[in-house]
């Protein structure tokens, strides 16, 4: 089915090439092969293949606060309580259905103001309807949890790194000093009215536009953020507090996401079969 | 695996009536009795770096202007003049700053109060009249700055000694 007479065609271009003159064709040499069907890199399916992901699906939990934290050694850290409330599995996605492995989450116990049907998914899994629901990808179906399985905060190890997803503080609409970090202008020698502003926007008749993507004042903040590589200080099960070294991204009270670092834990289907190989 | 709790009650009704509704299982029980996460963990370090209760009552009454000795847990001391306390609401983010001359050069030391390594902090003088302000980073080299606090408490000492 994939058969090119490549070699076919260029022995009758040359025959027609030298037509008159004589020549041997060897009987050795192959008119046609049959080559392997190629892999397109663009689909579902290799992309899958390609993308870092974990072998088990991460938590969903609630940003608390900041607290003084010591080490054995003394040491003094400024650590981020999070709370795991009531997290809970409440959908599979398979390959089948979606095209690729994925865990949903649900998290905090809501009783009012639920649509039906969400309730029916909420009934199907077997947990109570949740406030917050996120996904997360995992790399094949041995990460995947039955629904209605209850998540605590042990399930992270003391001492392992971990991710924290959060949409940060909105600050509005910032200028550029604020929002890039820019110098601004001087505060003398002739500057008016322009003391923080952005300077030149870029060449003038050359390229004669502002090029995309230049940094300029604008919405800042209320984007999603992710800090990689916290380490786990402390996590209780039955107290449902998990405690994160450094800062996490978002208010008190605000929905984070947690996972094991990727960065450290993360591989591609790939990676693994090369490594196997 | 212990993280997984797949206990449930799921025969418990939440919501019922005449007509067929989606079953509504209910809620979990509630962690830590439901007392808040903060709170609830503060008490906790607290009891665990704090079990007497010591060092906040000497927390309460410490002020800036009181001279303190401080043994940390290899047995070396630090004295000085206490310039400002960072006080936390209920938690174990207390520090003292305490400043001291030595050679003439001035010296500041961030003492964090519940840190386990810090094994005492002793107050070793009070003064009669004290300066106004709860934090007094203005003294910093004026003529209220601070002296070399070992030797004037040495011959604090050696004073009242003579008097007796």
């Amino acid at each position: 089915m994939f058969t090119r007479s490549i070699g076919v065609q260029n022995t009758l271009k040359c025959m027609e090439a030298r037509r008159f003159v004589a020549q041997l064709t060897s009987i050795h040499a192959i008119p046609s092969t049959r080559t392997q069907p190629s892999q397109i890199n663009h689909s579902v399916a290799s992309t899958n293949e390609r993308k870092s992901l974990l072998n088990r699906p991460g938590l969903l939990g609630i940003k608390k606060g900041m607290i003084t934290w010591f080490m054995e050694n003394g040491e003094q850290h400024a650590a981020t309580v999070i709370e795991i409330d009531n997290c809970e599995v409440v959908a599979n996605k398979t390959v089948d259905s979606d095209g690729y492995w994925s865990v949903l989450l649900g998290q905090i116990d809501k009783f009012k103001n639920i649509a039906p049907n969400d309730l029916k998914k909420f009934e199907e899994a077997g947990v109570s309807p949740k406030r917050h629901i996120a996904e997360f990808r995992v790399r094949d179906e041995s990460g995947l949890i039955p629904p209605g399985t209850e998540i605590k905060a042990d399930y992270f190890a003391v001492g392992q790194m971990v991710d924290v997803i959060g949409t940060t503080k909105g600050k509005g609409f910032a200028g550029p000093m604020k929002r890039w970090g820019f110098a601004g202008l001087p505060a003398t020698h002739g500057v008016s009215k322009a003391h923080r502003s952005h300077g030149a926007m870029g060449g003038n008749q050359d390229p004669g536009r502002v090029l995309p993507g230049k940094k300029m004042a604008g919405r800042m903040g209320g984007k999603s953020c992710t800090v990689f590589n916290n380490q786990v200080l402390y996590a209780n099960g039955d107290e449902g507090i998990l405690i994160v070294k450094g800062q996490i991204p978002g208010p008190n009270k605000s929905f984070v996401k947690i996972r094991d670092a990727v960065k450290l834990y993360g591989k591609s289907l790939l990676k693994i079969n090369q490594e196997l190989m | 695996m212990n993280f997984f709790n797949t206990i449930r009650n799921y025969s418990t009704r939440y919501l019922s009536g005449s007509r067929a509704r989606p079953i509504v299982f209910a809620p979990l029980p509630p962690k830590r009795d439901g007392e808040h996460v903060m709170s609830f963990l503060q008490n906790k370090l607290l009891a665990k770096y704090d079990p007497t209760g010591q060092r906040r009552k000497l927390a309460e009454t410490l002020r800036a202007g009181d001279m303190i000795k401080v043994t940390y847990g290899d047995k070396s001391t630090a004295f000085g003049r206490i310039i400002a306390i960072k006080r936390g609401h209920n938690n174990v983010g207390h520090n003292i700053l305490m400043r001291n001359k030595i050679g003439g050069l001035g010296v500041e030391v961030r003492v964090p109060l519940f840190n386990p390594t810090i094994k005492n902090i002793e107050v070793m003088h009070k003064p009669e009249k004290y300066l106004s302000r709860r934090k007094h980073f203005y003294i910093r080299n004026t003529k209220h700055d601070v002296g070399n606090i070992e030797d004037f408490l040495t011959r604090e000492r050696i004073a009242k000694n003579q008097s007796n």
